[in-house]
């Protein structure tokens, strides 16, 4: 250990810059890597962050609860959150027996983004949510309207564009204490679709209840399709076609054959840059592998002491490359998603391993063919 | 017998045309200095290398306290050399990077030696030979004098039974020759064998045997 400690970078340790001067160009390659490998990935994801949810099964096999959407939103990546995820696909209704409804929060007025507040605890705290079009209200909304349970009232919907307002007669069937301190009344799927609403002349948020896409169709134990079509199972609308036609959208602006050139020539260069230097530094140092093999060092042991050194030097380019290559990307607006970052990571590691099983292989070959002898005895 | 050889054939190249050591039987005792003698290119080196391990003789039996040596397999040689010959070269052949004292020790690390106890012995051999205050400097700091008893340092810290040395004292003055030579005397009498390829009549002076070079077999 404390001679591989010396005779590490040894062929530079009479000029610090030397190793500095290579660490950085390979840092500076890395990067260059990270940006060819990782820049379309990034770009397809940042066209098509829309349709990402679709890439993931969501299997929902009991009750949605609150800690589910939780644990649900932390296994996707970053970016893709929800969005995309949550649709007015299914009102989606749960432990109907203890009289408690899952609520999400829908922000109608930027442009269809969703924003999940805390779902888990607005309970019912009177009337009845099983009707044919449970309406809901929280405490605090019912009492400014004027209204109470079993008492109709008019929504009149600003609609989605096009379609011109509507109005619906609905009737207050239960009441919750919010917990989330959003208030506003509760619909089903088809009239939160609105968009917005009035109520008695006065702007009302309208939220829907819990909306689940679901590939393939999810298994829950009660829902409500639309209006007061209840069924025990949810089919939720896929958009793969949609993320289909996005991507092939994406992927007609460049050939797939010319990325993979890209990346491949990009790869080629680094493994080129790195056997090559490789090779000068272990011609700067043949005399000194002489040395260690006259005093005992094996050929195995000589080559274990240089594939050492190399991958320790390659940890700094790899580490720092890889940051600043994704850390570029980002400051232009291309976000990686995790599995490219991992992608990025394992083609700059594959590369530098190649370069160093070449370069070892190479080093092999020239141990064996150098005359060590000649070496020692030359002044 | 520290090492023997018999019949032994060396030479260059694959065609095992022209031998530069035709059928050699040598041999080396413990307290034995031999001068391999004659001028450059005779073949001295040749046979030092040979003895080393650096080149496998063509036929003949090469043997180390009896053991046949002649067919080690590459990682045993190297293995064997560490173990038990020293070697000395006229360009000292220490490493650049390495400061006095790690080049002394590095036999012994090589040999999976602690840290602690290589550095300690380097220090130890270096003390003896009198270049301990030299031993933070770097090869190119040091005299020609210090350089080569440095590498005398380093061959004797694994303490061989056989020291092999080209032209020792090749790139030194007469006050330094006359020193690397007391220590190789000295070695002798500590019981070791001593290969010397020279052609300094003052190295010779101090052999117990002469083998004149080229060979005429």
């Amino acid at each position: 250990m404390k001679l591989f400690a010396t005779y590490l970078g040894s062929d530079h340790n009479k000029n610090i810059f030397g190793t500095i001067k290579q660490v950085t160009i390979m840092t500076l390659l890395v990067v260059f890597i990270t940006i060819m490998v990782g820049i379309w990935p990034g770009i397809v994801y940042k066209e098509t962050a829309g349709y990402q949810f679709s890439k993931y099964d969501i299997h929902l096999n009991g009750p949605i609860t609150g800690e589910f959407i939780k644990e649900l939103s932390e296994e996707l990546p970053a970016g893709a959150a929800t969005l995309g995820l949550l649709s007015s696909a299914a009102q989606v209704v749960v432990d109907q027996a203890e009289a408690r409804v899952q609520t999400t929060y829908y922000d109608s007025q930027s442009e269809g983004a969703l924003e999940m507040g805390p779902v888990n605890s607005d309970t019912l705290v009177a009337g009845d949510i099983s009707s044919d079009l449970p309406v809901i209200a929280d405490v605090y909304t019912a009492k400014g309207l004027g209204i109470e349970i079993g008492d109709a009232f008019t929504v009149k919907g600003i609609g989605e564009a096009g379609s011109g307002d509507q109005e619906y007669e609905v009737r207050l069937s239960g009441l919750i204490a919010p917990t989330t301190g959003v208030t506003g009344l509760y619909l089903p799927a088809d009239l939160s679709r609105l968009g917005g609403s009035e109520i008695g002349g006065e702007e009302m948020p309208i939220f829907s209840d819990l909306y689940i896409q679901s590939e393939p169709a999810a298994s829950i134990d009660l829902a409500t399709v639309g209006q007061g079509q209840w069924s025990e199972t949810v089919t939720g609308m896929t958009r793969q076609q949609e993320l289909k036609s996005a991507l092939a959208e994406v992927e007609s602006s460049m050939p797939k054959r010319i990325r993979d050139a890209l990346i491949g020539a990009s790869l080629l260069v680094l493994m080129i840059y790195l056997v090559r230097e490789h090779s000068v530094r272990l011609d700067r140092r043949q005399r000194q592998l002489a040395i260690l093999s006259s005093l005992g060092m094996s050929r195995a042991a000589i080559l274990r002491f240089f594939g050492a050194e190399q991958l320790l030097l390659a940890v700094v380019p790899i580490a720092l490359g890889s940051f600043l290559g994704v850390s570029y990307l980002g400051s232009v607006g291309i976000w990686l998603p995790r599995q490219t970052e991992y992608g990025v990571l394992g083609a700059v590691v594959g590369g530098f391993a190649v370069a160093v099983v070449l370069s070892l292989i190479g080093l092999r070959r020239k141990l064996a063919r150098t005359d060590m002898a000649r070496l020692l005895s030359a002044e | 017998m520290i090492i023997e050889s018999q019949s032994l054939v060396v030479g260059y190249g694959n065609q095992r045309a022209n031998p530069i050591i035709d059928g050699l039987h040598f041999s080396a005792f413990a307290g034995d200095i031999k001068i391999l003698w004659g001028p450059s290119g005779s073949g001295k080196t040749t046979l030092l290398n040979s003895l080393a391990g650096f080149i496998k003789p063509w036929s003949g039996m090469l043997a180390y306290r009896g053991h046949d040596i002649t067919d080690l397999t590459e990682s045993a040689t190297a293995d064997f050399r560490n173990r038990n010959i020293g070697m000395i070269h006229q360009s000292f052949n220490l490493i650049p990077a390495f400061s006095a004292r790690m080049n002394v020790a590095a036999p012994l690390l090589i040999a999976g030696g602690k840290s602690k106890n290589s550095l300690d012995a380097a220090d130890r051999i270096m003390d003896s030979l009198g270049i301990s205050h030299r031993k933070d400097a770097r090869p190119s700091e040091l005299s020609g004098g210090e350089q080569q008893r440095v590498a005398l340092a380093r061959a004797l810290v694994n303490e061989p039974d056989l020291l092999l040395a080209d032209e020792p004292t090749g790139n030194l003055d007469e006050h330094n020759s006359q020193k690397i030579l007391g220590i190789l005397a000295d070695q002798r009498d500590r019981g070791r064998a001593i290969i010397i390829a020279t052609h300094d009549p003052r190295v010779a002076g101090i052999g117990t045997d002469t083998l004149v070079f080229p060979l005429v077999s």
